[in-house]
């Protein structure tokens, strides 16, 4: 319902991306489907921000793009140089990500910034103007 | 005797999800595991921990004997209005049992990018030596 109310076209794509992302996700060699890195969205005023959880990569390994209506994080993050026999325990995972966001018709992708902080990813884009409403006189006759 | 090879066997640390039942144990809350690799080089063991979202202060890192726990805190402020959402700020707590191969008092923690690194060196007895044989 709330999807209604701020009449937003790209909340069907991301969950169409979501599912497809599914398939296509890819983090760690061993590792053939997740959504990776998990992604939340946030809308505050004149803005909408993206954090995602990003630990242990650089800023070096992560590039985001924009073209026409899609933002897209891609990365990689680097496992330590040791050797497999090293490890008495391995849970974290390593490899490239990509992850795509149709923007919404509202946002001006030429104002996107992004920020690293503790493993955090957080991109921000502000609005476009909103369009205003033209009075059109009717004849009555 | 393969030095090396027991060494690593003692000084393998055991990961517990479950709070140790003392005093001093974690606050009240829901925690959750966060992911850990550990793997050993000649001089010790090194663990590393992702806490995303984690910064300085919010990380507490003890030892209490042969347990060792960590704790992170991250920022649960939201940056704006939730629209659509993945992943949710929790707070992160493990703890590990170490073995006698570890020197405690050489133990140091860093957290870079949200990764909390533990490096655990080896008491200097427990490290590989060459006996000298002494001829007749």
């Amino acid at each position: 319902m709330w999807r209604q109310q701020f009449g937003w076209d790209w909340l069907p794509d991301l969950a169409d991306l979501t599912r497809r992302l599914v398939d296509s996700g890819r983090f760690g060699a061993a590792e053939g489907t997740g959504t990776f890195p998990p992604l939340n969205i946030f809308e505050k005023g004149d803005r909408f921000l993206l954090t995602l959880e990003v630990p242990g990569v650089s800023l070096e390994d992560i590039d985001l793009s924009v073209t026409a209506d899609t933002l897209t994080i891609e990365g990689e993050r680097k496992p330590p140089e040791v050797d497999e026999e090293c490890y008495h325990r391995r849970e974290r995972r390593f490899g490239h990500f990509k992850r795509s966001v149709t923007l919404p018709d509202r946002v001006r992708p030429d104002g996107i910034t992004a920020t690293l902080k503790a493993g955090v990813l957080t991109v921000e884009f502000p609005k476009a103007e909103p369009v205003k409403p033209q009075q059109i006189r009717v004849a009555i006759g | 005797m393969d030095l090396g090879r027991q060494g690593a066997e003692t000084g393998r640390i055991h990961p517990s999800n479950r709070p140790p039942e003392r005093a001093d144990g974690p606050p009240a809350g829901s925690y959750v595991p966060p992911a850990v690799d550990i793997y050993e080089e000649p001089d010790g063991l090194v663990l590393l921990a992702d806490m995303p979202g984690v910064a300085s202060a919010g990380l507490d890192v003890r030892l209490d004997r042969d347990t060792l726990t960590i704790l992170g805190q991250p920022s649960k402020d939201d940056p704006g209005e939730p629209r659509h959402r993945e992943w949710k700020a929790e707070d992160y707590y493990r703890a590990f049992t170490l073995g006698d191969v570890i020197d405690r008092s050489k133990i140091t923690a860093d957290l870079k990018d949200g990764v909390l690194i533990v490096r655990l060196p080896k008491a200097a007895e427990a490290k590989p030596r060459k006996i000298q044989v002494r001829s007749e």
